[in-house]
Order: C-alpha cells, then structure tokens, then sequence
C-alpha cells in the first residue's frame, strides 16, 4: 500500500535526475565530485514542482505514500535541525542521560545524548524491522573545534514517502534547499528506493520499469512478493508522476529559446532575492525600466542596473535575443542623465541575465550558487495587486502548511500547471511583493508597440478584444436607431424623414412582419468574422523547428537584403515551400518575411511584386497571417496595385484581397483606400473575352468584402449592379459562382433587392439553380431565399419556372447550406 | 553599307513597320555621323536610360550579343535583328546574355560571376551567400541535373516560373518599358497600341517557339564565323 508513494518520489527523482544532467550540459560543471545542481530558473521550477508533486502524491496516494523503500534516501541535511522538531510539542528529555520523550502530536522523538552532545531525532512511526522510518542524527566531524555544534553535519535518512514528506515541511521556506540537496546525492532515487543497483535509472539503454519488474520478481518469500508487488506499484506510479514532471520542465525549457518580457521579469525577481548587504548575496541590488516605445523597435525589452559585491553598478540592455553591458547612464549637456544605449565595446552578448552577470563579477560567479531557493506557499492573491492583502495571505498560508494537512483549495493548486505557475514564483521568490507587482505592470510596453515590435501573442488578443467589443457597442447602436426608426414609423406618417430613412423603416416592417430580422443577420456574419479571429493565436508552441524553418529564414534574410535579382532568386524558391502548410506560413511571419514581402509591394520593380503577390496570396489563407496583414496595414499597397496596367498583377492583387478581406480590419481598410471602387472596377469587361480573368478575381475579392454591410453599400454606390448583370450573361462557372456569391451576400439589403429584381437578374438566378456546380446552386438558391421577400419577385421566380428546380434541390441530403438556402427559398416562394 | 529592307525584317522577325520605323529613327539617333555604327558607350546609355538596365556587367553581355561581329560597334542590321529578339524575342533566346563564354550553357562559375554583386554588403559570409543563391537558381534551372543550365533547361523552367528569367541579373525589358520605348515615343495614341501589343504577344506565344529556336542557333553560328575569322579585314574597309 505504501508502495504509490515510494513510487512518486521515485519518479519525481528521476526526472529531477535527467533535468540535472541537462543543465549541467548547458552550464559548467562544477569540478567537485558531487554534480550540483544549479541556481536558474528552470532547476527551480522543477524543485518547486517536484514539492507540489509530493505533497499531491500524499495526499492522493496516502497509502502507498508510507510504502517502506528498500533502501533508505539519505542526505547531510543542511536545515534540519532538532530543534524544528520540538515546536509545539512538549520539551524533549535533554536533561535525561539517553533518555527520549516521545510527541505524539509532532510524531517525532527527540533524544540528545548527553555524553556525545549528539542530538538524535526520529520519527514515531516504525518500519517492519522496528527501526524508525525517519532519522536525523547529528555527527561532529572530528577534525573541527568540538563542541560547536555549527561543525556537526546532521544526517538524516527516510524510507517512505510521507516522511519525507512531513520533513521537508518542517524545513519551511528552506523546503527548496532541503530537497535539492536530497537530490544531488541521491542521484538515483528511485533505484536505492527499489533497492536495484545505482544508475539503474539513470541508464538509458533498458527500460528501468523492466529491470525494476525482474529485479523485484525474484524473491520467492510470499511475505517479501506482496511488499514487492507494492514496490512495484509504487515505481508505475512515480513513472506517471516522472513523465508529468518532465513535460513541464520542457515547457519550460522550449520557452528559454527567445527571451520575451515575462522572462526577463521572472528571470529578476529571482534575483533580486539574492540581494543584499550581506556578504552571502550576490549582489547589492538590482533594479530595472523598461525601454521606451523607439528602442523597442531594436528588440530592447528593458534596462537592467545591477549594483554587484565587487564591482562597479552596470546597466544591462536586455534585448530579444540576449543581454549585454551598455554605456550606462551619461550626463548630457542640460545635465540630465541619459542612458547611453550602445553595447560596450567589451561586453558579450549571454543569453541570460545570470551568465553575463557571472561573466562580469566574479563575487558573483562564486555565489550565485550557494544561494537558496526560498520555499513561500503559493497563494491566490497573486492577481490582486494590493498588498496588504498579499501580506495576510501569506501568513495564512504558513499556518496552513505547519498544520501539516493540505487544505482541498491547495491541493487544487497543486494541480494547476502552466500560467500560473509563472505568477506563482513572482511572489514566491520576492519579498518586496507590491513593489514588484508593479513593476512588472510597468514592463508591458504599449499595445501597439507590443503588436509591432515584439509580436506579443497577448496584446493581439487584447487588442482583438477591444476591437470586439468595439463591433459589438456599433451593433448596439444600430439596433437602437432601427428600434426608433421604428417607433417614428408607428407614430407618425414619417413625414419628416427623408427617403433613405423611409426606405429603412419599411425594410424594418416588413422584416417585422415576416418575423425574420435581417439586422440579426447582418450581425450574424459580422459576428462570424470576429469569431474567426478571436481563433487567432492557437498557434501551440512548436517543441522543435523543423529544417524548413531555417530555410525559410535563410531566404527571407536573401529578400532583405539582396538586390532585385536576389529577391526573385528567394520569391522563387519560397514559393517552392509548401506555402498552404501553416508551420512554413509562421514560419515566413515569424522571421519578419511578412513585412518585407508586404514591402515590396511598394517597389518598382513588376517582377518582385508579382512574386510577393504569389507568396502573399497563398499564405494569406491562413487566419493568423491574414490578422498580421492588417497591422501591417498591407491593403494599402494591395489597393494601388488594383491599377496598375499588368494584368497579372491586378489579378494577384485581387486574390490576395479576396484572402485578406476575411479579416473585417482589412475590409474596412480596402473601403478606406477606394478599393471598392477598383474592384468594382476589375468587373468592367464583356463576358468570354481573355479579361474574364481579371473580372473573376476582382469577383471574388468583392464577394468576401462584401460580407460587411458598410462594404456593400460602397458596392452598390459604385455602380455595380449593371456590371454584374452582365457578367451573370457568361456561361464560365468560374466567375459566376463569385458573382452569384456578391448577390447573394447583398442581397440582405432591401437596396439590392429592387435592383436585381429590376435589372433582371432573376431570370439568370432560376436558369443557374439548374447548374451543375453544387456552389454555384446554394449562392443562387440563397439569393433567390433572401430576394423573395416582396411579391414582385416571387411572382418573378414562379414565372421563370424556378419553383421546380428548388424543390429538386431538396433532394440533395449530402449538401447541408445547400439544403438550408433551397428550403428557405421554398419557404419564402410558399408565401406567395 | 545597304542596310537590311524593311520588308526582309518584317518577314525574319516579329517587328512590325511602324516598330521597325521607330527603331530606324532611334538608331539613327544613336549611331555616329560616318561610320552608321553605334558605339559601345552610346549603346550603354542607351540599356540605362531607357532600359534601366544599371549593372557594368549585364550591359557589356547586351551589347557583345547585339555586336555578332564582335567589331566592338554594333551596326543597322545587328541592332534590328537583336532588338527583335531584345524586345520581342523568346526567353529561349534571351539564354545568350548570360552565357558568359559562349559554350550554351550557364555553368555555375558563370552564375557565381554574374551574383556575386546582388548581396548588399555588410552580409555576414557575404560569398557564402552567393553560392548559396548560386545552388538555390541551380536546383530550380537545372532540371537534368548535371551542374549547369541548357538551353533545355532553361526553356521549361521559365515556362513555369517566368520570374525566373531574371534570375541572373535583371538586364531584359519589362513589358511596361517595352510598349513605352515602342510606342509612347513613336506614337500619340499609345495606349491602343499597348493593347495591340499585348494581344499580339499572347498570340505569338505558342507558334512562335519553333521558329525562334532556329534563329537563335544561327545567331551563334554567325557569331562564332566572325570570331574565327578575325574582325580586322571587315572593319577597315569602312573607315
């Protein structure tokens, strides 16, 4: 039974295990003979999370949780001493020679041998063979003063995993130190608690879980088989905890690839608790700003002034892509300070605050790795920034953690993984709480800066929201006005309004009438394009780059800064990626490609802007791209282009809106630039002559802008009601599905209506219902569903014999929207 | 000299009369007062001018392809013939400006050669890079794969990818500048005849192909007799 939670720590031990070597890896080692492990961020996440794991393990397991290991776990512990085991429970017999007074509160005995001045403490609870299941003796060590109890080394040992447990509680905020210590000499935990050979877990080359299986199989004793097969239990369980361990450990460690604000802020306050006056810190102080909106645009993220022990106080420039010295702060000529913000001549680029730090102050470098990491529980003021509140909580907690019974709200913590994780530290590790809280609220640069220079994935959304919203208050008002056209319709003979307000309030009563309320439609497809992009950034966080990846960037930096002939060499080549796949289109945005490609669109040269168009217009398939178009501002160019004399690139131009113009921000910029106007324009041409082509993607484009009702009304203001009357004339399927598509999208306005009724498009709308092309039949049936409001038209559909065909249409079960727009086009047709 | 006859050109090449008059008249713009030849430098302010052509290199390639008897001038018939081929000609056609050493293929080094000037200084492994380009252009244009780009090769690349003409460097007109050197100066009405010509185009496109092939490997076998020969005894008489 106690076998899950030797299992736990097991595991838990192994992945710590693995996560060591890997940082000894990346740092250098230190050349004693015990490996370290090492003060940084990611070590202390798996401590901390490795505590979690444990309490969890107790509290869920608590049966196998006091499974006896086979061997005991034992360490020269540095912050258990036995006078934490005295606290609140009666005075142990330090007068009685040999003599022990056992707490059964506390579950610890604490005996000191008066002869030795040896202090011995163990735990109440008893294994198989009587032996307590913890123990902490203290040895002197020979050779130093006697006598002093600062030179005794207090060696302590634990065979389950509910002692360990209530143990490292004991060591408090040092809960952190305790555990690393435990784990830098037992490397191997869960083969000594298996009672297997050492670097049985640590040896890649076998599954450890088999080896464990044989190894316990062995024994024949029917006594020693169950207590195996509960071993046994207990390493599946660990192996489970193992894995869990190590996937948040890579999380972690995948984010350490780029260096954004929240690093570098967690990266500081961890830090900033090794601050002091105190010889033992590693520094005097540390401080930070952030940097203003014009050195973002470099990459800077913030100003780091960093007092150390030994040496004069610093200013480090963090930036995107790692830190550095810079010149500091200057006087200027008014005597102001200014910060200087060119690099040193001498100072290297480290990729964390820690290793340049280290490479500059030596007291520093001695340091920074004896210093502990500070166990505080966690709490859930974290979002609150007021502190008093913080200071509260904490105490609280403290007493929670002493009772030595985790309350539900904790245990639920425990299990939170992830972003909370990350706020979690902030307040573990500092003290100063309000100060730092602040601070950090003080990093995040503007929105729009954000957007721009550091791509943040948050304030995209943020600003999606906002922009959201935004659509939502236009809506609102709208209702509004329609709600009082209403009402002055009711009361009045509209005798003061004029004819376009009077058109507006019949097209109320009758939807009013035909209980159908177009207004909910229209904020039904608008509210459709900002689902659309509130999907935007699901992008997860690839582990690995593919090679792609690097390809994609060795071209992109040939299209910055190559000449032209380069240029088409990289366009050419990138359009050999497979740009419909969504890794190579983040791929292109995140290595800057977007913008330069966007860019060069303004140039001279035809070639270069055919090829960009030709990237630009397949990746622009994709949500994420078409959103960073917009912030781009890249419907400004694609609208100029709409003019330009060679017809390819009007029709690339086009396309590329008719991808971008998903976006409601880019179809409010095609409106802005006039590019209605041009699209409309593209429409110009007599059906079945060579430049058809150009009219089908000027179609196209204006069918998808032509999803916002502003748009359309630009649509019908331009005079495009003839123009696509005489391109429903063609017979190519090509350009009448997006023709059809236009009407169909318009036709919710009451406007359009009369006009395709009067133009006599109709006809042509019944003739197509027959078509071949499944598409081009829903876009009709659903025009003709949304035109036969009025009589004029039903009456029109019956004439042209359209009533067979729609019904027809509803045999066709496998074609949902097709069956939707041919019932509602029946429905609406019966009402005649 | 007898100059070749309007109705000669109109039936070799693609040009047609009021083309070929405005190319006359251009010429004779050009050419010096005597000799009826254009220079080298003349020839180059032309391709800058009027063409945008700006690398040293890709205008002496122009003008050693337009002067097929290498006598460092090009005359009245090298210019109409090559300007056919120039403004209106086949891609397949337009191979001989790159090919360095006249052997009908491009070799790599001839690529490293004609790059090496397209990476902005100031890039990092600045030669790396261009024999980075230099395997990229490779892997697209070399569709037998043995090193270097055929005529062949160069012909089906570039009827899939017509960016990819420039991929040497940028040295032929684009067709906005074509209708403008064509037609905005010989013409008033420009813009019908813009129209004209792009229809024309697209109509020669396909039945085109063949014909101009053949012209090119004369062009070659031309160029090559002179060269052999030697330049002197033809140019003296003139002067």
């Amino acid at each position: 039974m106690g076998n899950s939670l030797a299992t736990r720590i097991e595991s838990t031990n192994s992945t710590l295990d693995l996560n060591a070597t890997a940082e000894n890896v990346a740092e250098s080692n230190n050349e004693s003979n015990q490996k370290t492990i090492h003060t940084s961020l990611i070590n202390f996440d798996i401590l901390y999370d490795f505590i979690k794991i444990l309490e969890k393990f107790c509290i869920e397991h608590h049966v196998e949780a006091k499974t006896e290991f086979k061997r005991p776990l034992e360490w020269s512990s540095p912050f258990l001493r036995p006078n934490l085991f005295n606290s609140g429970s009666v005075s142990s017999g330090t007068a009685n020679n040999g003599n022990s007074t056992s707490n059964t509160q506390s579950n610890w005995i604490v005996s000191n041998q008066k002869g030795t001045n040896k202090s011995v403490v163990s735990s109440t609870a008893l294994k198989s063979d009587g032996k307590p299941f913890f123990q902490l003796i203290q040895q002197s060590i020979p050779s130093t003063k006697n006598a002093n109890n600062s030179s005794s080394i207090f060696l302590a040992r634990v065979d389950n995993f509910d002692q360990l447990n209530k143990v490292l509680k004991l060591a408090d905020e040092h809960k952190l130190s305790e555990l690393q210590a435990l784990i830098q000499v037992n490397r191997d935990g869960i083969s000594t608690i298996l009672g297997l050979p050492s670097g049985t877990f640590s040896n890649n080359e076998v599954d450890p879980l088999v080896i464990a299986f044989e190894a316990l199989n062995k024994d024949t004793n029917p006594k020693k088989i169950e207590q195996n097969q509960k071993l046994y239990k207990l390493s599946l369980i660990l192996n489970s905890y193992d894995l869990q361990l190590m996937k948040t450990a890579v999380n972690v460690l995948e984010r350490e690839k780029f260096i954004d604000v929240q690093k570098v802020s967690e990266e500081l306050e961890m830090l900033k608790a090794f601050c002091g006056k105190d010889q033992k810190c590693a520094l005097q102080s540390i401080d930070w700003e952030s940097a203003p909106p014009w050195r973002q645009v470099f990459g800077e993220i913030c100003y780091v002034e960093v007092r150390p022990m030994d040496k004069d106080h610093i200013v480090i420039t963090a930036t995107k892509n790692g830190f550095f010295i810079n010149k500091g702060y200057l006087l200027d000529e008014k005597g102001n300070e200014r910060l200087n913000y060119e690099a040193l001549d001498d100072s290297p680029v480290k990729p964390t605050l820690t290793d340049l730090l280290k490479s500059y102050s030596p007291h520093f470098f001695n340091t920074i790795d004896k210093q502990e990491y500070l166990y505080h529980p966690d709490e859930n003021l974290i979002s609150n920034i007021g502190g008093a509140v913080a200071a509260e909580g904490s105490t609280a907690h403290d007493v929670l953690l002493h009772d030595g019974n985790l309350t539900e709200d904790e245990h639920e913590q425990g299990e939170e993984t992830g972003t909370k994780k990350n706020e979690r530290r902030q307040t573990l590790i500092v003290k100063k709480k309000n100060k730092s809280l602040s601070k950090k609220s003080m990093t995040e640069p503007s929105l729009k800066w954000r957007a721009l220079t550091l791509n943040s994935e948050e304030a995209e959304l943020k600003q999606k929201k906002s922009a959201k919203s935004k659509m939502s208050a236009d809506q609102k008002v709208r209702h509004r006005n329609s709600n009082a056209m209403g009402n002055s319709d009711e009361k009045s003979a509209a005798g003061g309004i004029n004819g376009r307000k009077n058109s507006d309030d019949k097209k109320n009563g009758l939807n009013k009438m035909n209980g159908h309320n177009f207004e909910e439609e229209y904020s039904h497809s608008e509210s459709e394009l900002s689902s659309e992009e509130e999907l935007t950034e699901k992008r997860q966080e690839t582990s690995e780059f593919p090679a792609e990846y690097y390809q994609i960037q060795k071209l992109v930096k040939y299209l910055r800064c190559g000449n032209q002939t380069a240029t088409i060499i990289a366009i050419c080549s990138l359009l050999d990626f497979d740009l419909s796949n969504e890794y190579n289109q983040s791929a292109i945005r995140d290595v800057g490609g977007l913008d330069t490609i966007v860019n060069l669109l303004d140039t001279n040269d035809p070639k270069c802007k055919i090829g960009a168009l030709k990237i630009l217009k397949e990746i622009s398939k994709n949500v994420q791209i078409r959103s960073a178009i917009s912030d781009l501002d890249g419907m400004q160019p694609l609208v100029e282009l709409l003019k330009d004399p060679n017809e390819e690139l009007k029709c690339l131009a086009a396309e590329t809106i008719a991808h971008c113009a998903k976006n409601s921000r880019n179809r409010r910029s095609v409106r802005k630039y006039g590019g209605i106007k041009k699209l409309v324009r593209l429409l110009k041409v007599d059906p079945g002559t060579n430049e058809e082509k150009v009219a089908i993607s000027g179609a196209l484009a204006l069918s998808t802008c032509s999803k916002s009702a502003k748009n359309k009304e630009a649509i019908r203001a331009v005079g495009s009601i003839p123009l696509l009357a005489n391109l429903l004339k063609s017979q190519n399927e090509s350009i009448l599905i997006p023709v059809v598509g236009i009407l169909q999208e318009c036709a919710s306005d009451e406007n359009y209506r009369v006009a395709i009724r009067s133009s006599g498009m109709i006809k042509f709308l019944v003739e197509n219902l027959a078509s071949k092309n499944e598409e081009l039949q829903t876009h009709c049936a659903s025009a003709i569903f949304k035109c036969a409001e009025d009589d004029d038209t039903r009456n029109l559909v019956r004439k042209y014999e359209g009533l067979t065909p729609l019904v027809n249409l509803l045999d066709n079960l496998g074609n949902k929207e097709l069956l939707v727009a041919a019932t509602g086009a029946v429905w609406k047709c019966a009402q005649n | 000299m007898n100059r070749i006859s309007v109705e000669e050109l109109i039936k070799t090449t693609q040009l047609s009369r009021p083309e070929i008059e405005h190319l006359t008249a251009t010429f004779n713009g050009l050419a010096q007062q005597q000799s009826e030849k254009i220079d080298r430098p003349r020839f180059r302010d032309l391709l800058a001018d009027t063409f945008g052509v700006d690398d040293s290199l890709l205008m002496d390639r122009v003008f050693r392809c337009f002067d097929l008897d290498s006598d460092n001038f090009i005359c009245y018939d090298e210019f109409m013939k090559n300007m056919a081929i120039f403004l209106k000609g086949k891609y397949e056609e337009k191979l001989k400006v790159y090919d360095l050493n006249g052997d009908k293929h491009i070799s790599k080094e001839e690529m490293y050669q004609m790059l090496k000037n397209c990476l902005v200084k100031g890039v990092e492994e600045d030669e790396d890079g261009v024999k980075d380009l230099v395997e990229l252009i490779l892997k697209k244009l070399d569709e037998d794969r043995d090193g270097r780009v055929s005529e062949m090769d160069w012909a089906s690349a570039i009827s899939k990818e017509t960016l990819l003409m420039e991929a040497f460097g940028q040295c032929l007109p684009t067709s906005a500048v074509i209708s403008k050197f064509l037609y905005n100066e010989a013409n008033s009405n420009s813009r019908s005849n813009s129209k004209r010509l792009r229809s024309a185009n697209e109509d020669l496109f396909l039945p085109v192909l063949r014909q101009t092939t053949i012209v090119s490997s004369k062009h070659v076998h031309l160029h090559r007799n002179h060269a052999t020969h030697g330049v002197g005894p033809q140019v003296a008489p003139q002067h």
